[in-house]
């Protein structure tokens, strides 16, 4: 399989009090198209750290970072948005959904933000919808809908411009065990069926059943 | 991103609603005090403009319109003299006391001008005509002073000053600055009352029409040399001077301007408000576009978009508003200059205050780290 991400000695150093922490010290990894990656690790291991550094989020202190081919330490700050328009879904914890917009004019928001070229971008939002199954609540508000129904709109929002991957921080933390399991074969699908990258970071041990590669965080390391 | 913009605000609508109402008394706030400013200022200067002079002399140092020294009307002769002078007339102006039919009197601004060639006179007849007050104790009242006055018929005898004169016309929204109504009678008629500093061989004013307009200039500046007692401005300069008399001299102007911005700061700082309680509330959503790829200029325009969508909802209203209530104010004898472009002109200011007003909100999301998103 292809190569779609590369991290190579990544490490990031925050100043705390007056003193440096390493985050994240030198890791290095590639992900795969096709491939689903588990992250895991304690609090504070670094996680979240690492997964905003490979959706270009945040730069790394040192190290190199290549997308698709792409060397992103020598874009310029103003050019990372772009990268992460072409190149990221991204599927939160708390689902971070407009509550002032409905099911489907979340979608639209991210198709109009990624530029969609279309006449309305609304029967394409409603398919994305449909996707996951949820169609028949393109209408509701997320404040009317359940935890799960809300995860699988972030999902559907995530697809927007098919990107070539999908990075999803604790997709199942806010869900019933249920609800997880519906949310993880999404993400499975994603990577299996449509030969897209997906990385995980979860605490939640179902999520190693959907996972190619698991690796695990500790202090800021991969632990071996 | 106006889309979005839109959205946000309509599902808030309390928040929305609370908004546009600051907006509409902002709006109206702004729209009354300009509006009655720029009515007084053209009521102050009306009979400037309406003259068709090009040159007016006064008396030195006069400070505006309304408040005029006699000086010598010979001196007519010496401006009309000038090769570049096509006329010049002689205008006076003082003031007097009507009495009312109730016993009561009211003070009123005469002008005294030619009939026959009815410079200075009325511009706007609604019954007779300016030189119906030739030969004798005829004069012209103003419609706008009626609520003051009484009943104006045409051919009805009034005492001025202790002298009886005939009302045979009525004029049309010609006001003073003062708002007391202001009186037309012949030049004549006008020197020949008994009332101050006013008596035959003297005017108020010598108005002067050039040959060729864009010589004023120059036709002023002899006519200075030439008449070194007296004050010789354009008619354009003229206006300028009774404007700032009005305006500054006297704070006028001051305490409209202050109630005006008063407006701006109360409407800019609801839609401030509103705004940045609404970036606030939504941070994590901007925050989840900005990692999505959204520019901060994206962000910027949903913000902006708001702001102009509050002002321009609340000036809506509030300039609909005016527009109901404008009768009621003019009926009441206020001076209202509303014009298109003045409308334009205060959307524009309070557009441009609810932008300004949006500043916090876009720090907020200039300074918004993205990897905010990640922290649960």
């Amino acid at each position: 399989m292809e190569t779609i991400l590369e991290l190579r000695d990544v490490s990031k150093t925050y100043t705390e009090g007056g003193s440096e922490v390493k985050a994240v010290d030198a890791v290095s990894l590639s992900l795969l198209k096709g491939e689903v990656l588990l992250l895991m690790g304690p609090s504070g291991s670094g996680k979240t750290t690492l997964l905003s550094m490979m959706g270009c989020i945040l730069r790394p202190s040192s190290g190199g970072i290549t997308v698709d081919g792409t060397e992103v330490n020598r874009l310029e700050e103003k050019a990372l948005p772009d990268v992460r328009k072409r190149y990221f879904g991204f599927v939160f914890q708390s689902f971070n959904l407009f509550p002032s917009l409905t099911a489907v004019e979340n979608i639209e928001l991210v198709l109009r933000m990624k530029g969609f070229a279309g006449k309305s971008p609304r029967p394409e939002a409603l398919g994305l919808l449909d996707k996951v199954g949820l169609g028949d609540r393109a209408y509701f508000f997320p404040g009317d809908l359940s935890g799960g129904q809300k995860q699988r709109i972030a999902f559907a929002r995530a697809l927007v411009g098919d990107p070539p991957i999908l990075l999803a921080d604790e997709p199942t933390a806010n869900l019933d065990s249920k609800r997880g399991n519906e949310v993880l074969d999404l993400l499975r699908k994603r990577a299996k069926e449509q030969g897209r990258a997906v990385v995980i970071v979860s605490h939640d041990p179902k999520a190693e059943a959907v996972a190619d590669r698991v690796i695990f965080l500790e202090d800021g390391r991969i632990r071996v | 991103m106006f889309w979005l913009a839109w959205k946000t605000l309509y599902h808030e609508k309390g928040r929305f609603l609370v908004t546009i109402v600051g907006i509409t008394f902002s709006a109206i706030l702004v729209l009354t005090e300009v509006g009655i400013y720029l009515g007084m200022m053209r009521s102050a200067t009306d009979i400037i403009r309406h003259s068709d002079a090009d040159i007016w002399i006064a008396s030195k140092n006069i400070q505006s319109f309304d408040f005029a020294n006699a000086f010598p009307e010979s001196r007519k002769n010496r401006v009309g003299s000038l090769t570049d002078v096509l006329w010049a007339e002689p205008l006076v102006l003082t003031w007097g006391f009507l009495k009312l039919a109730d016993g009561g009197q009211e003070q009123v601004q005469i002008v005294g001008f030619n009939p026959d060639k009815g410079i200075g006179g009325p511009w706007s007849m609604i019954a007779g005509s300016p030189s119906d007050v030739k030969g004798g104790r005829y004069m012209i009242l103003d419609r706008t002073s009626e609520q003051r006055l009484g009943s104006l018929k045409q051919g009805s005898i009034w005492e001025l000053s202790q002298s009886r004169f005939r009302l045979v016309g009525v004029s049309q929204d010609i006001r003073s600055f003062t708002t007391a109504p202001v009186l037309f009678m012949s030049y004549a008629q006008a020197q020949d009352l008994p009332i101050g500093w006013i008596k035959p061989g003297l005017t108020s004013y010598i108005l002067a029409k050039l040959k060729d307009k864009t010589k004023k200039n120059d036709v002023a500046a002899s006519l200075r040399t030439l008449l070194k007692d007296n004050d010789v401005m354009t008619s354009e300069e003229f206006v300028m001077r009774t404007v700032k008399y009005w305006t500054i001299q006297t704070g006028i102007g001051m305490s409209f301007f202050l109630t005006a911005v008063l407006g701006l700061i109360i409407g800019g700082a609801i839609v401030g408000q509103t705004i940045y309680a609404n970036t606030v509330q939504h941070m994590k959503e901007y925050g989840t576009l900005k990692a999505m790829g959204a520019k901060n200029e994206d962000i910027y325009k949903a913000i902006f978009s708001q702001a102009l969508i509050n002002a321009a909802a609340g000036y809506a209203l509030g300039t609909a508003v005016m527009a109901l209530m404008r009768p009621s104010i003019e009926a009441a004898g206020v001076p209202l200059y509303l014009s298109p472009l003045l409308i334009s002109v205060v959307f524009i200011i309070i557009g441009m205050s609810c932008i300004f007003s949006a500043y916090f909100s876009v720090r907020k999301i200039k300074t918004l780290d993205p990897v905010m998103v990640f922290r649960g």
